[in-house]
């Protein structure tokens, strides 16, 4: 059974959430990051639109013909842009009330790879600064990725990026590709870099460095735990994030597809590992990708999108969710 | 978004069910949140086994990607995995066919509209269908016409055009009645069927001429598309120094009515065109005047008074050409009909083109009204007369009698062949 029925059944609700089409025109919006702002007390969620949209025949009976799982970029565009539109949503609705295109054009410079943008920023204040922190991979050659902090500031006339930090992978930074690190919400520049073994990182942006600060041991899972959610507080006594997991697999012809699944990793404050729930999927699409959690009246919110097409929010009373990752 | 909502909470109650699948779909369109309504399109149409759902959820798909725009090649895929589903069925023939307009591949275009016409033939509703945009047979059969017209087959394509708006017209849907109307005034139109200038200039044709006219040795050539300047000119004896009043003038030369007056039989008068070009071009080679302007926006009555020199308020010309035909009666009713009179006019109907078959019938009963005699109705370009597209009109009180009587070929049961009326053939 899907999680979103589960919750549904324990008397939660699940929203949609939908920009206009004068800003997608057609193309998917996803991986949408949600979080409660106290210091301004809005629900914030960033929701990542891109020019692709994924066809994705998940039974491999009506393929396209490159394959189930295929992105279609416009024929003349093969760049994978991204763009980020911070919205404010309805506390008791969820509904989007407002969106904000965050203006990166002060800090952009020419994208020199064919990923172009922030992907999948999660939303945090910390010390009273707004971030979406993400990956940017426009910036090399090759596509070299690494986490990066946008500092957000409201405007008179809407939403802009004031700061940008590239942070260096700890040392000695030479892997390719980083992401998917996750804030941990009350522990200001600290993320959660990896989540088997657990790997927090320390950021410092005076120098834009990151450093290992705690690595925990290895699990044997049935999947290669990858980000998800923030890290919030559970119980005031552990911590917990949405994480996924990645099967890639080839169809019967030998292309490519995937499966995306969630669990809940529970962790004591030390840091120790204290669960790991079952594998879940949220509403039984292949791929699936929770990036925002937070806490708002007695209920937990989970954002997280479908196929890449589509976003939602989905509402968890607090006991379930507590049930689901203590029980 | 309630509804979506609501719809979302069935779907997550059971996601297998098609139906489920389907209806969140269909919501996520009507929202405009395309590349959603896609996702669930797919699923439903891999979670049934109703081929009508999957025919119909695969085609919203091929209609989520049109809309997302530039993924042709995936559109293309979609729309043939719909004719493989279901190949007795139009609409994806004809989504195709659309494809491959757009990509101006046109023998690919016309054998899939072609392809749909014979196959598609299945004409019950399925349900949902009020929610594709297939019009109808006729929609392939445009298809058809206008691929055929790019593939050199030309004249299928005119008669595919003419069957639509004869037989169609009442099924049309406004868009459509529209693009067929323009159509055929694009490639029907004897304007664009490579007009000769030197008809006249054949000599052996000039020997079989059935109206002479004083002058008539000063003519060379007809510049008109059909000879209208040698009908006004026969029907006033070859009169120099006229007067014209030429709405829609077109090329200054090149199929016009009043260049071979101007230029030989020194008259004057004043041209109306809406094209820019066209009248730069007047301007640069005629002497007379020209104004660039809308002819539905002109007070006629100051523009006569202004630009030309008229006895007795007569005005030996009047050209009315203009696209479509509503428009062209449109300005006919403009005209200050009471107050001047024109000896001649040519009057374009372009019955061929009016989808509605209204205004042929609507100018002859208000010129007939206003005195005019119709002297030669229903004239064509093509050599077939399939597509008539003009009446030729003379005032009863400013005609000579047995000029009138030989210029006479007035017979509403027939088109008219220009080069028949006038002797050439």
């Amino acid at each position: 059974m899907n999680f979103c029925k589960q919750v549904l059944d324990a008397g939660g609700t699940i929203a949609p959430l939908v920009l206009p089409y004068e800003i997608t025109k057609g193309t998917g919006i996803f991986n949408p990051s949600i979080y409660y702002d106290d210091f301004t007390d809005k629900l914030l969620v960033n929701i990542r639109h891109c020019q692709y949209v994924l066809y994705h025949a998940e039974k491999e009976i009506f393929e396209s013909q490159w394959g189930p799982l295929t992105y279609l970029n416009p024929e003349n565009d093969l760049t994978l842009t991204t763009n980020n539109y911070l919205c404010e949503l309805n506390k008791n609705t969820l509904d989007i009330v407002q969106q904000c295109k965050i203006d990166t054009s002060k800090l952009d410079v020419k994208p020199i790879w064919e990923f172009v943008g922030l992907e999948d920023a999660r939303i945090v204040r910390w010390e009273n600064k707004l971030y979406a922190i993400g990956v940017r991979r426009d910036t090399t050659r090759n596509g070299v990725g690494r986490m990066e902090f946008s500092q957000l500031e409201y405007t008179d006339v809407g939403l802009e990026e004031v700061k940008r930090h590239r942070i260096a992978a700890p040392p000695p930074d030479q892997t390719y590709c980083e992401k998917n690190w996750v804030p941990i919400i009350d522990m200001p520049y600290h993320m959660v870099k990896w989540s088997n073994p657990t790997e927090i990182v320390s950021i410092n942006l005076e120098t834009n460095t990151s450093e290992t600060v705690f690595l925990g041991k290895h699990s044997p899972q049935p999947y290669d735990f990858r980000g998800g959610s923030q890290v919030i507080p559970l119980n005031n006594e552990f911590y917990f994030a949405c994480m996924h997991g990645v099967s890639l697999y080839s169809s019967e012809s030998g292309r490519k597809d995937a499966t995306y699944r969630h669990c809940f990793i529970i962790w004591d404050r030390p840091w120790n590992v204290i669960k790991y729930t079952n594998f879940f999927s949220f509403l039984d699409n292949k791929i699936e990708f929770c990036t925002g959690m937070c806490y708002l009246d007695n209920h937990f919110l989970l954002s997280f999108g479908a196929q890449d097409n589509s976003s939602y929010v989905l509402k968890v009373p607090k006991d379930y969710m507590e049930n689901v990752c203590l029980g | 978004m309630l509804r979506l909502k609501q719809l979302l909470i069935d779907y997550v109650k059971n996601t297998e069910q098609a139906e489920t699948n389907l209806e969140l779909a269909i919501e996520y369109f009507k929202v405009r949140h395309y590349a959603a309504a896609l996702s669930f399109f797919l699923r439903a149409a891999e979670r049934t086994n109703n081929v009508e759902m999957q025919y119909f959820s695969l085609l919203k798909v091929g209609k989520c990607l049109e809309i997302a725009g530039n993924r042709l090649h995936t559109v293309r895929a979609v729309y043939q995995h719909c004719i493989n589903i279901l190949p007795n069925r139009p609409e994806a023939y004809y989504y195709l066919s659309r494809i491959y307009e757009w990509q101006e591949d046109w023998t690919t275009c016309y054998t899939i509209a072609n392809q749909g016409l014979r196959h598609g033939i299945a004409d019950n509703k399925m349900q949902y269908q009020e929610l594709l945009d297939y019009p109808g047979k006729y929609a392939l059969l445009f298809q058809k016409a206008l691929s055929a017209w790019w593939w050199g087959k030309n004249d299928e394509s005119r008669d595919i055009l003419q069957d639509l708006s004869t037989n169609y017209r009442n099924k049309l849907t406004p868009e459509f009645k529209y693009t067929i109307q323009n159509n055929m005034a694009r490639i029907v139109s004897p304007a664009d069927s490579a007009p000769s200038l030197k008809r006249y200039h054949k000599i052996h044709h000039y020997d079989r001429f059935k109206f002479r006219f004083d002058n008539l040795n000063l003519v060379e050539e007809s510049y008109a598309q059909i000879y209208q300047d040698l009908f006004i000119l026969s029907a006033l004896n070859g009169k120099k120094g006229g007067t014209y009043l030429e709405i829609g003038s077109g090329h200054p030369v090149l199929c016009n009515n009043t260049y071979l007056l101007e230029s030989v039989f020194d008259w004057t008068g004043c041209a109306v065109e809406i094209n820019s070009k066209y009248v730069e071009a007047y301007k640069a080679k005629r002497k007379n005047q020209v104004i660039c302007d809308n002819a539905l926006n002109i007070d006629y009555s100051e523009l006569i008074k202004s630009n030309i020199t008229t006895s007795s308020n007569i005005i030996d010309y009047l050209q009315l050409d203009c696209e479509p035909a509503e428009v062209t009666y449109k300005i006919l009713l403009k005209m200050p009909l009471n107050d001047y009179k024109f000896r001649v006019i040519t009057y374009e109907h372009d019955y061929y083109a009016d989808v509605d078959k209204i205004y042929r019938e609507k100018s002859r009963l208000y010129l007939a009204n206003n005195g005019y005699i119709l002297v030669v109705n229903d004239l064509c370009s093509d050599y077939n007369k399939r597509f008539s597209f003009e009446d030729w009109w003379v005032h009863k009180d400013l005609i000579d009698k047995d000029t009138l009587n030989k210029l006479l070929s007035c017979n509403l049961e027939t088109n008219t062949d220009p080069d028949e009326y006038f002797g050439f053939r």
